[in-house]
Order: structure tokens, then sequence, then C-alpha cells
């Protein structure tokens, strides 16, 4: 506990610090936001709206930008009903104005992408000034944020239907930066993700959570019970690991066992049960030739069944 | 990697699997994104058509509902209507299984909007597997059934009268929502679920115990539920403060509370159990859970931000309860303290963060996390009868136990940092310290140190790479292994316990989620395009847990996964995609056999349990005439083995290692769309699925084949899986 409370205390004065005591960062922020600022006042914005960008980008996936929410005008908080296409590329008279014959066109202010000049965190800034709301609460400090995530990394906006949206195209746009889950998910035993049953967001909130792994719920059994409520309890013999965390005995994303489970009964169990008063011991071929009860079929759970937890006054032993 | 690529192999490994989602649903790319300047833009489409299944197998259609040889329907719709008032969409896959899926929503975009859905989710598992009872929460025995002592003394009675009977569940979701933006401050949302699940699982039931022996049947499980959930959040939205406010409550209804199912056993005169009778399990009770959730974010600066999130809910658990035995000769000496448990779990979380950017190369982050499980459900001493036997225990013997209602709490604190180097590497350090209390268990508190060291960097225009290290420390307090035992049974035993050397675990046990634990975890990626064309990944992870200070119980863990990926895009009409993981995952842990010898320090045992995984996949499209023809091909492989090599002590009866299982899955999918006008797209596919699985546990296992047990042969099933189908696209 000591060492907690000099933990805390090392984050409450990092904050204290962070917070209280004016940059260089910051002041550098407040000039660049003023100078934005001053730009946005007198900045160039074309005069035809999207209608300038059509000229040129009048193909897809450009052109798929106008079947989405994004341009719906008649919400006045979308990019459309303002700046249009500028609105998230910036002002960029420098891009619109038709150069000298040969000269390279300047880029738009702002670009989005693993190959665009714009800082990640500009392009997250971007989305951050509508999308900052009550959903994204925990974005920033989140594993992805703070790793340098771009929005447009995951979210396809110029298409009427963003793949990461989708469940059954979801698990893929995850895969591109999360290989390990995606051969786990290949494992015999899974939950039906790869299938489009299951989106990795039903478990996981990419945009921040206050759990380790981005967790929906607000910890791992609490995500489970969402669509596990039968294991919810609380039952009067209680299996203690299996009120702490379910990933005690189970791997969510796949496993060669069956269940998910980290390993199989009965040597997931010796790895906590080898108790007096009980025919425990060492499972091999001759137990599985002699087809014991311990080993094969169910193996403990032949009897002892009820290992998430019993509500039978004779349950003690997981049997009722 | 270009836009395609990603979607190759998206395409790859989802509808590899999917297997008719691959040929009919969901590549919603087409249409909208081969609009031209002067071509009409297609933003919704219905698909209708056929298709066929050659083999029936319920591991092929587990997922799918596609289980049964023969004709199917092949139904896919998306439908876009957006103007600058109104708004609507729908959206239904797979319509023609168990699989499918329906979502309708609509509204006006910044004003309000609600939805409707319904999914169905199926989890099958056999079709073939054997019992010889019939019926669902009462299951009973043939007419004329002879109860004998053992299984195999029953084996041709049990063998004639087994039938087979399906495995499985399925989910049907009903959905709704709606949300309402009051203001541009303000909005309310909400929706709700109801979801029926039903099938069954099987049941390992025990009719009689006897020292160590016991008399069981694994038997079906009746599964029916009913989940209900609602959400309610109201929020407020500033540039500078967000905040929600949110009430959620879940309450689980099981239909079928209890499980009856006749003795078909004759028990000795010394076992415990109903001869003649029944025994009466509990399934899961009925219980509910409210969470209230208030969470916040502020924005101090451009470059600090703060955010909590708070909860406090209560899971309920009052059933009543079944009485100790259900056997008519049961006479309670000791009445059972309560008829219900009353079961309250409070449950609370306080989760505080910042971010800030203190120096222009500087990112730093903290957070601290605190949650409580507090478990108020009374704490009783039950007598208890075993597995309903006529008798109950006295105070004085194994069978008078005190529930534990299990509390624990979780601090945790976590700092980051992120310093930019130079403009292209950025060297991240952490730290965390978790303490986590517990009760009624071997040891009662945790403390947990972890460091963390990563740099990621751009090597090169075309080459980025990133390296990372973390360790963790995990000790705690004193390992008690005798403290639930003393705990949870009366006095009066536990004294007559002492000396008893095979009351309680070993001496060297330690439960591996307590114990003390020293992890390093290495992580590495590299990823290079040497051409705009082509894309390569490699990554890797290793990981290695060693349980210091076990003797007996999980000792080691070490795993490592890695994987390399390539793409390949000449031209925007064709991509091609391949991936390969490999993945490697070791148990080493120690035992020590039979309680008689627990005094014995030769018999010792130690397996060594290897999980190997080899996933494959390659995938390619090609327009072959734009917007008129293309095709698609998927291939992927799979390979899992698991193998339990076993060494044994001087003292511990010889045994050896285990076969080696393995599960081998090849799926081969081609698609073709032919477009016969701009609007209308042919779409024909195939898909093969070839799995072969061995499993050491029901391989040779039959009904019989376990002394005192009546077993279900719960092996999937191997199979060889042709599926085609043709389908018309309309889109408009």
């Amino acid at each position: 506990m000591r060492l907690f409370r000099r933990a805390f205390i090392a984050i409450g004065l990092s904050l204290l610090w962070a917070t209280a005591v004016p940059t260089a960062a910051e002041a550098a922020d407040k000039e660049a936001a003023t100078q934005v600022a001053a730009a946005d006042a007198k900045a160039e914005y074309a005069a035809n709206g999207e209608q300038t960008c059509l000229k040129c980008h009048d193909k897809a996936p450009a052109t798929n930008i106008l079947h989405t929410k994004h341009a719906v005008k008649g919400d006045a908080r979308t990019p459309f009903a303002n700046h249009q296409c500028e609105s998230c590329h910036g002002a960029s008279p420098q891009h619109t104005r038709k150069g000298a014959e040969g000269e390279k066109r300047a880029p738009p202010t702002v670009t989005f992408g693993p190959k665009a000049s714009t800082p990640v965190e500009e392009q997250n800034k971007v989305c951050e000034g509508c999308h900052e709301n009550s959903a994204r609460i925990s974005w920033k400090g989140s594993q992805h944020q703070f790793a340098g995530v771009a929005c447009v990394s995951c979210h396809d906006l110029h298409t009427p239907r963003d793949p990461v949206l989708s469940k059954t195209s979801q698990p893929e746009v995850c895969f591109n930066c999360h290989k390990q889950q995606r051969a786990e998910l290949h494992k015999p035993s899974h939950h039906p993700v790869i299938e489009g049953k299951v989106g990795c967001a039903e478990c996981h909130n990419p945009h921040g959570s206050p759990t380790d792994k981005l967790l929906s719920g607000i910890t791992v059994n609490d995500t489970c019970y969402q669509c596990h409520a039968e294991k919810r309890g609380p039952f009067l013999w209680e299996h203690g690991p299996v009120r702490e965390d379910c990933t005690i005995c189970h791997t969510p994303h796949g496993s060669v066992q069956p269940a998910l489970l980290k390993n199989r009964a009965p040597f997931l169990c010796q790895q906590c049960h080898q108790i007096g008063h009980h025919p425990f011991g060492a499972r091999g071929d001759t137990d599985l030739a002699g087809f014991q009860p311990q080993l094969v079929g169910k193996a403990c759970l032949n009897c002892h069944q009820q290992v998430h937890g019993s509500n039978h006054p004779s349950g003690v032993r997981n049997m009722r | 990697m270009r836009y395609k690529s990603k979607l190759a192999i998206l395409a790859l490994s989802t509808t590899c699997l999917v297997p008719f989602g691959a040929l009919a649903a969901d590549d919603f790319d087409v249409g909208a994104a081969e609009v031209k300047k002067e071509a009409p833009t297609y933003l919704s489409f219905v698909e209708g058509g056929f298709g066929y299944l050659t083999e029936s197998s319920p591991h092929f259609g587990r997922f799918s509902g596609l289980d049964d040889k023969g004709l199917f329907f092949v139904g896919n719709a998306s439908v876009i209507q957006r103007t600058d008032n109104l708004n609507f969409r729908l959206d239904a896959s797979n319509v023609g299984t168990d699989a499918r899926a329906v979502r309708v929503e609509g509204g006006r975009q910044g004003k309000f909007g609600a939805f409707l859905s319904y999914e169905g989710i199926p989890a099958l598992k056999f079709t073939d597997t054997q019992t010889p009872f019939n019926g669902t929460n009462y299951l009973s025995l043939p007419t004329g059934w002879v109860p004998g002592a053992t299984a195999q003394a029953m084996a041709a009675q049990v063998t004639a009268a087994l039938h087979d009977v399906t495995i499985g569940q399925e989910r049907q979701r009903y959905g709704g929502g709606a949300t309402w933006q009051i203001s541009p401050e303000w909005s309310l949302s909400g929706k709700v679920r109801r979801e029926i699940k039903e099938g069954n699982k099987t049941f390992g039931l025990v009719f009689g115990s006897q020292g160590g022996t016991r008399w069981s049947a694994v038997v079906p499980e009746p599964v029916d539920y009913v989940t209900e959930t609602a959400d309610v959040a109201l929020n407020y939205n500033t540039r500078k403060l967000q905040v929600q406010f949110g009430y959620e409550v879940s309450l689980f209804d099981n239909v079928d509370p209890h499980l009856t199912a006749e003795n078909p056993f004759t028990l000795t005169a010394a076992a415990s159990g109903n001869n003649g009778g029944v025994a009466t399990v509990q399934l899961p009770p009925d219980n509910s859970a409210h969470l209230m959730r208030l969470a916040a974010g502020y924005n101090l600066s451009d470059t600090t931000r703060l955010h909590a999130n708070f909860a406090y809910g209560f899971h309920f658990q009052d059933d009543e309860f079944l009485p100790y035995s259900t056997n008519p000769a049961f006479v309670a000496t000791v009445p059972l303290p309560r008829d219900s448990l009353d079961g309250e779990v409070r449950n609370t979380l306080a989760e505080v963060g910042f971010v800030t950017r203190p120096m222009t190369q500087l990112d730093l982050r903290g957070s601290f996390r605190y949650f409580d499980r507090d478990n108020q459900t009374p704490q009783d001493l039950y007598n208890y009868a075993l597995v309903d036997a006529a008798t109950q225990g006295g105070n004085a013997t194994a069978q008078a136990r005190y529930n534990h209602p299990y509390s624990f709490t979780q601090y945790k604190a976590k700092l980051d940092a992120g310093y930019r180097l130079t403009p292209s590497t950025r060297l991240n350090v952490g730290y965390e310290y978790e303490d986590f209390e517990r009760t009624h268990s071997e040891r009662e508190e945790n403390q947990t140190h972890t460091g963390k060291l990563g740099v990621r960097t751009r090597l090169a225009n075309n080459l980025f790479g990133s390296v990372g290290y973390e360790r963790s420390k995990r000790t705690g307090s004193t390992y008690d292994g005798m403290h639930p035992l003393e705990e949870g049974h009366h006095a009066d035993y536990v004294a007559a316990q002492a000396g008893v050397a095979t009351f309680g675990p070993h001496p060297g046990m330690r439960k591996y989620f307590e114990a003390d634990l020293t992890r390093d975890k290495v992580k590495g990626s590299l990823s290079f395009m040497p051409t705009q064309a082509v894309s390569i990944g490699l990554s890797g992870n290793y990981r290695k847990d060693d349980y210091t200070e076990t003797e007996k119980g999980l000792t080691g863990a070490p795993s490592w996964t890695a994987t390399a990926d390539i793409s390949y895009s000449p031209t925007n009409a064709f991509t091609l995609s391949a991936f390969y993981s490999y993945d490697q995952s070791k148990i080493e842990q120690n035992g020590h056999h039979s309680a008689a010898l627990i005094v014995n320090p030769d018999a010792w045992f130690e397996y060594d349990i290897k999980d190997v995984g080899h996933t494959a996949g390659i995938a390619a499209n090609w327009d072959i005439v734009k917007d008129v023809f293309k095709l698609g091909m998927q291939y992927t492989y799979s390979r899992y083995t698991s193998k339990m090599d076993l060494t044994t002590g001087p003292a511990t009866p010889a045994e050896g290692g285990l076969p080696e299982n393995e599960t081998k899955l090849h799926t081969v999918g081609l698609t073709g769309d032919y477009s016969i006008a701009p609007d209308i797209v042919l779409r024909l596919g195939y898909l093969f699925q070839k799995y072969d699985t061995t499993d050491w546990a029901y391989d040779t296992l039959g009904a019989t084949s376990i002394l005192r047990t009546i077993a279900m042969d719960e092996s999937w099933d191997d199979y060889n899986a042709h599926v085609f189908t043709t389908a018309v696209r309309m889109k408009f």
C-alpha cells in the first residue's frame, strides 16, 4: 500500500505540474491557435464550396463523401453544413488555385492517412473538433490515442458504409494491427468474430475505457456478463477466481482447447486443486486407456459441472 | 498499404470463414466505390438467390446456421436513403438462414433517430451425440429401465436406449433504441434489448458418491434464458466539458431453473445418493444487475485533458433454494438457514486520468483506478446432503460448510511517458502498480509492479519499426493454503482434522492467479514498403510467465507468436495479399500424486503441455473488366496441435503422455461478379471447407466406456463441405 500511495502521489504531482505550470508547448500551441483563428477569420474558403473540389475530385472514393452523414447539410453540425470539404481539409486556397503550367499543385492544408504530411495529432484534432463528446470521453489518454493511432487509421470517411462500423467487416480493420488476435480468432474454439456475429466493439471500446484492455464493461467479468448473464450470480457457492476475472481460466480470443479455456480439464483444474480427500494425481496414457473419468470426456466436469458457481444448498462441491 | 489491399486481407480472413457470407453478403464497397463522374451512383442493393450445401455438418454451420445439406435461400440487402432532412437505412443479411440479421434505422440527423434490430446467433455443436435420457428439464429413462451398478454393467441396456440429441444454442436478439438531440449541448439516448437463448448443452450430473468414487451421467441440460437489458444516457457536450450520466439494467430469467434426472444406477449401500430415485440440480438462477455511470472529460487547455469515470451498481440474486436433497427419505435435522440467498454484490468504480503535453517532445498520461466488489451476501452454515443423499452432515463432518461471499478491491495506478527523440523516433516509458485485495482466499493481497520500455521509429521513408519490453513482478501477502478450508468448515471439523496431512492442499501448491509471478514480454514489428505496390509486415510477441515460488501447480507459461503479412497491388484492378502466423504456448505444471502419498517427496509429476498453431491465408481480387467482371479467390489453412508430455517421480504410478490432438481446416472460396447491366450483377460463388480433428478425450469414448459414468460424445465431426451459390444483386 505504501508503494501504491507513492505512485498515486507521483501521479498527482505530475498532474499538478502538468496543469498548473504554463509550458513552452502550451504557449506555442496558444500562439498557433491564435494564428489559426486569425487565419480562419481571413481564410480563403472556396467560394463554391464542394463544387470547387468536385471539379477535379470527381470520382470515387472522393465523391463518396457526398453520400455520408458528413454531407448532410440539414444538420448544422456537419462539415458540409459549414465549409464542406474544407471543414476537414482546411481552407486551401493554395490547393484550389490554378498554378502555372507544369507547376505541382500544393496539397490541401490538412491531409489524412498514413502517408499524409499532416501529423497524426493534427489530423485527429480535426475529428475531435466535433467528435470529442460523451462517447469518446476517455479517447485522449487511451492506448490507441497515446500510441499515435489516427482516427482515419480505422475509419473510412469517404464511403457511405464505414467498414469499421459493421460487425462483419470490423474485425479486419482491427486485424490490420492486432495480428495475434487474428491468429487466435482462427483457433478451433473462438467467439464468432470472424464469422461476423460478434464485433470487436461489443467487448472493446476502441475510443477509451476505464479498463486496461479497452473493455466495454467496467471489468472483464461485467463485459462477459453482457452476453453470459447466467454466470453473473451472485451464487451461494462461488468459485473465487471465476468471480475475480473470467480470463484466469479463459482466453477470450481463441484457444486450441475447448470452451476458450487456457488449458483443458483436468490439467487446468490441477493448477489450483490438488487437495486431499480426492483421487487427484498424474493423468496420462494409462488413465486414457482405462477411461478414467478424471481424464476423458468432460474430465473433472463429468462430476463437478458447476464450476461457475452453484446456488444449490448442497452445491459446495460444484456437483449440484 | 493501399486501401484495396486492406480490403483484400479483410476479405481473406472474414469471408473464408463465413461460408455463404463470402459469396453474397456485405461487400459494401461494390457500387459506390466504382462511381464515375458520369455514371449513376448506386448506394443500395437488394440481393436474392439460392445456394446448395453438399454435406450436413453442425460444425460447419455452427455460427452460420447452415448445417443441413440442401438448398438455402441467399438474401441480403442494404438500402440507404438520405436527404438533408431525413435519413433511412435498412441492412439485412443472411435472411435465408438462422444467422439472419435485420436492422432498420431512421430519423432526422442532428435532431432525433431510432432503430429496430433483430439478429439470430446460432451456436450449434452436435446433432448426433447420444443419450439414453428423454425429456428436457425432467430427464426420464426408458420404461422398464433396470438400474445397474455401473455404466459398463448396463452397457447393452444403455446402448439400446441411445438416441440422437442436438447440443447447441441459438440466440434471438431483438433491439431498439432512440436518440434525441435536445439542444446543441444536451442529448438523450436509450436502447433496449431482449435476448432469448434456447437450446441445450451438456451437464455432468452425479447420482452417487462414495469417497472418491462417483456415479454420474453426462446429460443434456436445457438452456431457456431470457435476458432483457436497457441502457439510457444523458449527455452534455461542449468543447471544454463532456459529461455522460447513464443507467443500465440487466434482468436474467432462467425459464428452466432446475434439472432433474432419474438415477440409472444402483448405488452401493455405503454411497450417498438417491438410490432408485432422482437427482436434482440447480441451473443458473434468475438475477439482475443495475449500474449507474458518470463519466466526464475536461480540457484544461489545448495540451491537457482530465477524465473521470465513476460507476456504482448492484448484482442481485434471490431465487428460492431447492431443499438440501430431493430424496423422499431425506429428513432435515438441521434446516436450511434461509429460503433464498438474498445475494447482493455492490460494485464501485472510480477511475481518473490525465493526458498532457508539457513539452513539445513529451507526452504524459496517468490514471488511477479503484474497483471494489463488495459482496453483501449473508454468510451461513449449510449442513448439506451429498448428491441427494437421505442424510445431511453434522457440524463435525466435512458437510458443514460456510459459504464464501467473495469480495475484492483493486487499486491501480499507471504513468506513461512518450518522448520524441527525433521527429521520427518516439521513446515510450511506463510504470504500473496494482494492489489487489481479496477475501476468503489463500492470499489476501497481491502487489504487482510493471515497467515498460518501447521505441517506435521510422528507419527510412518506407520502413517503420517498433520494439517493446515489459516486465512485471507480482508478490503478495503470506500464502496460507489452509485458510479457505479452515474458514469454510465448522470449527468442530477443523479441530478433528488437526494433524491430518491429507486435509488441505499440498503445502507447495500455489494457485497461479495468486502466486508470485515474474512476467517478461517482448514485442516487435517491422513494416516495409519497398515499392508503391508492395507492402510487407512482420511482427512478433514473446511472453514468459515464471511462477517463481510455486512448487506445485502452474510453474511456467512461455508463449510466442510470429506473423508475416504481404500485399501486392500492381494496379487498382488487382490485389494480392497473404499472411502467415505461428503461435506456440507452453504450460509447465507440477503435481503430487495421490493424497495418501502427500508426504512422499518421490510422488511427483510434471506436465508439459505445448499448443502450436499455424494459420495462413492468401487472397486475390481482380477486376478483369472494369465495372463488368471481377473475380475473387481466397484460401486459408490452419493447423493446431496440442500435446501433453508427462514425467513422473519414482513413487508415482507409471503414466505417460497423451496423444497429440490436431485440428486442420482448409477453406477455399471463389467468387465471380458479372454485371449484366449497370444496375444488375450476377454473383456466383463456391466455397469448400475441409475439417479434420482428433481429440483423445472423446475419439474412442463410448457411452459406457467409463466405468461409472454414462458419457456423451462431444467431439467435433470431420467434414468436407461444398457450397455453391448464385444470386442476383439489384443496385439502385
